[in-house]
């Protein structure tokens, strides 16, 4: 949502999150005793870094582990090994009590807004309830910010002693975003926000994140496996497969120049609503294999296009291949 | 000229919601002909669903109700029927395939048994008959080592696979019509494509006229031959792909196509077709877009407008479109 200018004036310094090598893996418990059989490394060793006030996005498909990285980052799900640094803080370091306090600087707004509001609290409530627990608006106070911040949601401020269930799924979105602004956050993780959204209410949440963002500055990171909406909103994108991201640049790179062979076919496999000639595409074979038990070496290597003997050996690392773009292909180290 | 396969004209169905009966699908007209693929677009609760389970009468009656309208297939009116021969139509001639592979197929059943059940039951085939016919099906619906997946049961099966399966039942009488309800929308765009792929290659193959349901424009520009968009119940705009696309008549079809956001074209802000969906209780007065339209008058907050041919082959229910083109 940050236009390309803004984030050519943001400097290298300017890092909000800074995601270093972050793991995450699920036990498999089998038998009486419960005892580990293995693991799914749902993550497995990523790194990025969000810039204030920018958009990141990433992309994948289901079960590449683009949620988990989401909830890592606010804690909801502890990682297995790595560093988040939120403004220079390791929040998996943090105590109970330091984490309450950096909480109040991230939020998330979360895919279905029909599971994600308590259907017995009204809007208003569940708008004002975080500045309660953070004590940041309390009493009049609080009243006043959440028709504040209703208004600014494009919400009637009249219908906050209105339930959930009396608001269309966009507008519970709506009720979603406002009570993620309540505590003036400075980075929300937005995980596919407007995937379960009909087309004509998609723009206008996708509008108002973005005046969102404008008015106060806030880094998004945004998740989805939609990649039109990815390259409408973010200014960079990475893009992961099976616990791994294969690629990152800015967006205008990756969608005009993509190198990774994957990201090469996610993108021919989008379906353009226009009918000017027929593109060329890259139907890719079999599917996403089992995080239980990834293939060796480079993970996408068995459904590649362009697989070579060292691609089922090796691993390849996320090497940049300019300052602004990485790529995880052997195609392109060598 | 083309030779219509199926010919809906005025279908009205109903739902008794809370003890007062809605008009979900409010009198629509449409024809599919053979071997093409006709593209269904609309939001949620527009009627696309409702009108492909009319089709078959696959409406749960209550609280549902066919109140009106034809349907003839062949020339015969499946509105009409009795059991015996809609049963015959079903599974056979016409045949279904539904958004969620999980839940459409039965989880205490093989893959293969479900499968050959419509085999023997349309076309008198013994059991070992229909296990190699069902064999053949999943080798062509692109299933690997079929012999074996052939008895695996739906839960040992990917979201790609188990739509796959689902394919591969409802061509197994090669049908002369299949009505496609949102079959990718489930799954990861890798596997969507894959699944686009199969359906187009199969109607080449087997010549069979397709219906695809979907909310998706990139699917219908990429796989159907004509489009009809649905609005609250109603067609509003029916016409070829690259007319639709190019020279949309609807404002609400115009608003569709400008509110998604692209991967090829630089950003920009996306429009917007304010308000939302009008709920089925509260239906407005007039054309049901009015009250989300930019271009609304007082004639179009009274009237309800009807399908109005634009040109040959593009209709469009709107009287700003209609005005315009009585007064040239």
């Amino acid at each position: 949502m940050a236009d390309s200018t803004s984030t050519t004036a943001n400097p290298c310094g300017d890092v909000l999150l800074d995601v270093k090598g972050l793991k995450k893996h699920y036990p498999i418990k089998k038998g009486f005793l419960k005892r580990i059989v293995g693991y799914v490394k749902a993550v497995d060793g990523v790194d990025f870094t969000i810039h204030r006030g920018e958009t990141f996005g990433l992309v994948g498909e289901s079960g590449c582990g683009k949620t988990t990285i989401g909830k890592s980052i606010l804690r909801l799900t502890d990682a297995t090994g790595g560093q988040i640094l939120f403004d220079g803080k390791d929040i998996l370091k943090l105590n109970k009590e330091e984490l309450r306090q950096e909480r109040r600087h991230m939020q998330i707004i979360f895919q279905d807004p029909y599971g994600s509001l308590n259907p017995r609290m009204t809007v208003g409530e569940l708008i004002g309830e975080p500045m309660i627990k953070h004590r940041t608006a309390t009493g009049k106070e609080n009243e006043r910010r959440v028709k504040e911040l209703m208004e600014i949601c494009d919400l009637n401020p009249r219908h906050n002693k209105r339930y959930p269930h009396e608001f269309s799924g966009g507008q519970r979105q709506r009720v979603g975003v406002a009570r993620a602004l309540s505590l003036n956050p400075k980075l929300i993780v937005c995980d596919e926000p407007v995937s379960a959204l009909d087309v004509s209410i998609q723009s206008q949440i996708l509008n108002l994140l973005e005046d969102l963002q404008k008015q106060f500055g806030i880094a998004f990171l945004f998740i989805a496996h939609g990649m039109a909406v990815v390259k409408h909103v973010s200014s960079r994108v990475g893009v992961m497969y099976l616990g791994k991201i294969v690629e990152v640049a800015k967006t205008d790179f990756i969608f005009d120049n993509c190198h990774h062979p994957y990201t090469r076919a996610l993108m021919s496999a989008i379906p353009i609503p226009e009918v000017t000639g027929k593109r060329e595409r890259t139907i890719l074979q079999g599917e996403v294999p089992n995080p239980l038990n990834p293939p060796s070496g480079c993970r996408f290597h068995p459904r590649c296009p362009m697989v070579m003997d060292i691609c089922r050996k090796q691993e390849p690392e996320l090497k940049g291949i300019t300052p602004d773009h990485s790529v995880a292909c052997h195609l392109t180290s060598c | 000229m083309k030779e219509k396969l199926i010919e809906i004209k005025g279908l009205k169905t109903e739902f008794t919601i809370e003890g007062v009966p809605r008009r979900i699908i409010d009198d629509i007209s449409f024809e599919i002909y053979r071997g093409e693929v006709l593209g269904v677009v609309g939001e949620s609760g527009s009627g696309k669903s409702v009108t492909a389970k009319s089709i078959l009468r696959l409406i749960p009656s209550p609280p549902g109700k066919i109140t009106g309208g034809e349907i003839l297939f062949d020339g015969k009116d499946i509105l009409q029927m009795d059991m015996d021969n809609l049963m015959k139509i079903r599974g056979n001639a016409i045949s279904m395939i539904f958004q969620e592979p999980m839940s459409s197929l039965n989880p205490v059943f093989t893959c293969g048994d479900q499968i050959k059940e419509g085999v023997r039951l349309h076309q008198n085939m013994d059991n070992k008959a229909a296990r190699q016919k069902a064999i053949e099906l999943l080798k062509m619906v692109g299933i690997p080592m079929p012999e074996q997946r052939i008895d695996s049961y739906p839960h040992e099966l990917s979201g790609g696979m188990r739509q796959r399966i689902m394919i591969a039942m409802a061509l197994s009488c090669s049908p002369q019509l299949l009505i496609a309800d949102e079959p990718t929308t489930a799954l990861d765009p890798t596997i969507q494509a894959q699944i686009l792929d199969l359906i187009r290659k199969v109607q080449k193959e087997i010549g069979m006229s397709v219906m695809y349901i979907t909310h998706d424009l990139g699917v219908v520009a990429e796989t159907c031959d004509r489009v009809m968009v649905m609005y609250a119940g109603q067609i509003v705009e029916k016409a070829d792909v690259a007319e639709l696309f190019t020279k949309p008549g609807h404002p609400y079809t115009q608003g569709l196509l400008k509110a998604i956001p692209r991967l090829n074209t630089k950003r920009e802000r996306l429009y917007v077709i304010k308000g939302m969906v009008p709920h089925f209780a509260d239906m407005p007065v007039g054309c049901s877009f009015h009250p989300r339209c930019p271009y609304a008058d007082a004639r179009c907050v009274e009237q309800k407008p009807t399908l109005f041919a634009i040109k040959e082959g593009h209709m469009a229910a709107c009287w700003k479109i209609q005005g315009t083109a009585e007064r040239e």
